[in-house]
């Protein structure tokens, strides 16, 4: 188990190394959190087509109401 | 040839027919524009999974990065080492031996695993690995 009391070294190039993975990942991170936000707007881009395709489908139900009340009411 | 009497054409008033001749032609239209729309919805499905997996590749890089950083940072004190392993001398391990040692746990597992079993899903092999780290966290 790591105990905080005691501090451990670390090489200087594998610091740098560890400092360098740090910066590849925070870019990465960006890059994950802006797919994400793609995401999320695609997302509710197919959310309002769904619910546009729900309110097309009840006019048509609607319509074909209209339709079969007036042929059988000749 | 005369039809008989019993079948002749039988007609019904319709008295308005506009009305349902406007209502066919606005289903109609209303029908494609619900193609269009299914159209539209499989190129954003389209979209999105390709998004996903992009997103999926990137986050094992990221799992990489992260195992790289993990493998980078001594794991113990040598005072910790000592406590843990009093009797052994700490002596400084050849590269090759600290990459074997540095191996992740959880293959070690999968590797005692019945070879009959089913093959393992890579949720189950997030869940093992996440549960590791868990295990890790804990211990600390």
């Amino acid at each position: 188990m790591i105990n905080e009391s005691n501090p451990v070294f670390v090489k200087i190039d594998k610091y740098k190394d560890i400092l360098n993975i740090v910066e590849v990942i925070n870019k990465k991170v960006t890059g994950v959190k802006q797919l994400l936000a793609e995401l999320e707007e695609l997302k509710d881009k197919e959310t309002e087509e769904l619910n546009s395709w729900k309110n097309n489908l009840d006019q048509i139900t609607h319509k074909l109401e209209t339709m079969q009340e007036e042929l059988t009411r000749g | 040839m005369p039809k008989k009497p019993d079948e002749e054409d039988l007609f019904i008033r319709l008295n308005n027919p506009n009305l349902i001749r406007k209502n066919i032609l606005e289903s109609s239209k209303l029908i494609l524009t619900i193609l269009k729309q299914t159209y539209r919805i499989k190129q954003i499905r389209e979209v999105k999974q390709a998004k996903i997996s992009n997103l999926s590749v990137q986050i094992k890089e990221l799992k990489i990065l992260v195992q790289k950083i993990e493998e980078l940072m001594p794991q113990y004190t040598k005072a910790d080492l000592k406590k843990l392993l009093p009797d052994m001398p700490i002596t400084k391990k050849s590269s090759s031996e600290s990459s074997k040692s540095e191996k992740p746990e959880p293959k070690e597992d999968w590797d005692q695993e019945p070879k009959s079993a089913a093959p393992i899903s890579d949720m189950d092999r997030i869940t093992k690995a996440l549960e590791d780290v868990q295990r890790k966290l804990q211990t600390l």
